[in-house]
Formats: structure tokens, sequence, C-alpha cells
């Protein structure tokens, strides 16, 4: 690594008072972005898409995350299992388009079988026409490449390489934390889900999501009844950190009537919310009657698409009566999230300033940033590839 | 493979012609079946190699397909030492 970026991540890791942020190359080089793949993601927990994207048993869902090439697969046990989506044979892609597969996944080129399990059960022809079969093709070598993934909160997480430590053991503290949403979230359907592009890099969304500081300017609206003062920061060295509110209130439509609350929440939750980024790229937020996810997806150093899934706490919640409420409570969401747009990509060209030297904190309101900072670092320190 | 396009059509009822338009078409359980009855009137007539390919064809669309036919097919293909 180059020395100066070695100093640069030093500095960004030291306690609140005497750290800077993170300097412009890990918001404009390409060359840092390609590092923090690997170092940040791929060796980490990182969030690809949702369980609801494979609802049914054989539904297959490619995805490309980073360039890396995913299937989605749900198979016969109801399981949530992903692949990479890459033939052993000649590394051809498996599947192109979402669908169900009845049987078994076949390679579009040479026709290679794979069960759902990604088990290789056929090799057509490999043995030279009308022959199944060879001695050096040893089907029980040749399945396909699984990547360990987790889902919670309807997210689905992966590590890609395979050797961080168990989700639940990371993320134990989290887990806890909001132990009384562990239960299944239910998808609002087409009218819960939307994307917003932004031109940013993906740490200045995860920062500005963590963080309460700015929300009297920004979110004058939620402001009125969440005012900075109701607001708590929560942080945490297992890998995430954001606030919460002392004052929600739930989306209301006709008749002052709501959506359904989780059961059995404890008082705290009657007007508390709590909002935490899950480092990397994972931004939740859980409320007595609904929680949201927001894949950040990287797609360049300075874009990201954010995929927003919002989600209910039992399945009548998704019936077409419920439908304006949804309808309402997607709308203030994304109207908040777009708020949130010019100021993350102010910061992106911000960056172009050569004199900026990664910012100041406050060791007051900027302790979630901080913490996002810290975390980064360590990973990019610990990367010794 | 060693039979004239002739004489497979010929004697399938211009197979070929229908295997095309089932490809076009997308169709694989369609494909699934005329690769079967290709692979069988091969067979029958001892053309073991040209039947086992056909047949293999077959095996492989039932087995994307979750078809019934995959057990028998792949047992078929056994039979001959081709799995
Ligand atoms: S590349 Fe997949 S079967 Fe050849
Ligand atoms: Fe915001």
């Amino acid at each position: 690594m180059k020395a100066n970026l070695q100093q640069e991540l030093e500095r960004a890791a030291r306690p609140i008072e005497t750290a800077t942020g993170l300097s412009n190359s890990f918001y404009i080089d390409d060359d840092v972005f390609k590092r923090e793949q690997r170092a940040v993601f791929f060796s980490q927990w990182c969030g690809v898409g949702f369980a609801k994207d494979a609802p049914n048993p054989g539904d297959a869902t490619p995805l490309t995350f980073l360039g890396m090439p995913l299937l989605l697969v749900r198979d016969r046990d109801n399981k949530l299992r992903v692949f990479q989506n890459t033939c052993r044979h000649r590394g051809m892609i498996l599947v192109e388009e979402a669908s169900n597969i009845g049987g078994a996944i076949r390679c579009p080129y040479h026709s290679w079988c794979y069960g759902l399990d990604g088990s290789l059960k056929s090799t057509p022809h490999v043995g030279g026409p009308g022959n199944n079969a060879h001695d050096s093709i040893k089907l029980d070598t040749l399945g396909l490449y699984e990547i360990r993934a987790e889902i919670y909160l309807g997210v689905v997480f992966v590590n890609i390489d395979g050797k961080a430590d168990k989700f639940e053991v990371q993320q134990s503290e989290l887990i806890q934390r909001w132990s009384e949403f562990s239960k299944p979230v239910y998808h609002g359907g087409q009218d819960s889900s939307f994307k917003l592009e932004v031109n940013c890099n993906w740490k200045l969304a995860v920062e500005n999501y963590c963080e309460s500081y700015h929300l009297p300017w920004i979110h004058p609206g939620l402001n009125s009844y969440s005012r900075l003062e109701d607001h708590y920061n929560i942080l945490s060295e297992s890998g995430h950190a954001g606030q919460g509110t002392l004052v929600y209130k739930p989306t209301l439509g006709e008749a002052n009537l709501g959506f359904k609350d989780f059961d059995n929440l404890s008082d705290k939750w009657d007007s508390s919310a709590e909002y935490l980024a899950l480092f990397p790229n994972v931004l939740l937020g859980v409320h007595r009657d609904h929680t949201f996810a927001i894949v950040l997806e990287p797609t360049s150093v300075g874009t990201t698409l954010e995929h927003v899934e919002l989600f209910y706490a039992d399945e009548a919640m998704v019936d077409s009566s419920y439908d304006n409420l949804r309808r309402d409570n997607a709308k203030l969401w994304k109207e908040v999230f777009k708020e949130d747009i010019f100021v993350v990509e102010g910061m992106q060209r911000g960056r172009q300033g050569v004199q900026f030297d990664g910012g100041k904190f406050s060791p007051v309101m900027d302790n979630a940033t901080h913490c996002f900072h810290q975390w980064v670092a360590n990973k990019m320190m610990h990367d010794t590839a | 493979m060693s039979v004239e396009p002739s004489k497979r059509d010929s004697d399938l009822g211009g197979l070929e012609q229908r295997l095309l338009r089932a490809t076009v078409a997308g169709d694989q359980a369609a494909q699934m079946r005329l690769y079967r009855l290709a692979g069988e009137h091969h067979l029958r007539l001892g053309n073991i190699d040209q039947g086992c390919f056909y047949l293999t064809n077959a095996w492989v669309l039932s087995l994307a397909l979750g078809d019934v036919s995959e057990q028998e097919l792949r047992q078929k293909l056994a039979r001959h030492g081709r799995v």
C-alpha cells in the first residue's frame, strides 16, 4: 500500500478528537475502490439483495454485485442459497434472467446441468457424442461454488471470501438489540420497492444515514416531530452504527387506522424507532409497525444504486385494503431519502477539492460517521493482499 | 454422425424439421420428446452411437425440466454405458 494511504488510514482510525475523516482518494480513486472490494466487501458480510427476490422453490434470480456474478436460488426445501453464477466448465454465465427452474439449472453453452443444491448432475457428450462421462470428470468435485449467505430482516447477506466470522457472531450485538424484530417480515409488494441512483461514493450514503446532526437542516418536515434532542447515537465496534428516535409516530390512514404492530414488543417501541447501518452497505430501520432495508450497490467509485424495500409485521398488511396506507408510507420515506440526495452528491463533488483533508469531526455529533471510518480504516489496514 | 440427414428424415416423418421448429420456438418439452423419438428409433435400428446421442439430449432436457421421464432416460443411457 502507498505510504500516504497508510498514513491517511491511521489518521482516520484515531480517537475522534484527533481523527481526520477518510481522505478524498477513498471517494474518488479507482484503485482504492478496487482494494475496498476485497478488504471491505468480499471479506465481510455485505448485502446483495433481498429474500423476496426468489420467493418460491425453484426460483433462480441472477444478480451482479461489484462485478461478481451471483445467483439466488430457492431450493426445494425452501432454503435460500447463493451460488456463483458461473459454470464450472468454460465459465459461462448460467442464468441470465430470473426464472423458475422446474428441474435443474442447465448451462446455455454445453448444457451441463446443476441441481438446486449446486451439485453437478450431468455433463452431456463430455466423453464424445452420446458419451456422458469421462474418467477425468468427477461430478462430485464440480458443483457450483456456493457463497455463504444469511437472511436478516429480509436482506440477503453474503460473505464472498468465505472467511468472515459467522454472521450471527459478528452481528450478535445488533441481533440482541433488535431481538424483538427477529421474526418474519412481509414485503409490501411493488409499491414498497424503489431505487434511487445517486452520484456519490457508497460510503457517503452510509455516513449520511448514520448521523442525526443534519436532521434539522435537511429534513425539516421530519424534524417538526423529531427534534434533534429526541435522537440518540448508537455505536458498536462490531460493525454497525446509527441513531434512534424517541418520538416515532406511525403513518395513519383514514379513520386514524394504521398498520398492525409486530407482536409482543416492549414499551420502548411505542415511540422509539432505530436506524442502523450494518457495515459495509446495508441500512436498516425498525419501527413498531414496519421495517425497511436499503442495500447500497456501489456501481462505480462515484455512483451508488440504492435498493429500498419496505416490510410489514403481518401478511394481512400486503392485502389490497392497505394499498393506500402502504403507498403513503413508501412515499414518506422516498421523500425523506430524496432530501438527502443533494447532500451526498454535494459531498462527493466537494471531494474533488484537493485541499480537503477528509474533514474534522464533532466529537459529539459525528460519532457514528467516525465509527464507520474507523471500521473501514481497520479493514483496509488489515488487508494484506 | 454417420447417418445421413435424408435417411433420418424419411424414417421419422420430418423429425429434423419439427426439432428445428421446437428449438426456434424455445419449446424444450417438445424438443425433449422429439429427441427421445429419434434416440429410440436409432437404437431400434442398431445405431447405438446415434441413438445415445439423441437420448442424451432428451435426458438433459428432462433433467432441466424436471420431467418424469428423467430416470428412465438415464437408465437407457446407463444400459449402454453412457453415463
Ligand atoms: S460452459 Fe457451461 S456447459 Fe460449457
Ligand atoms: Fe437524512
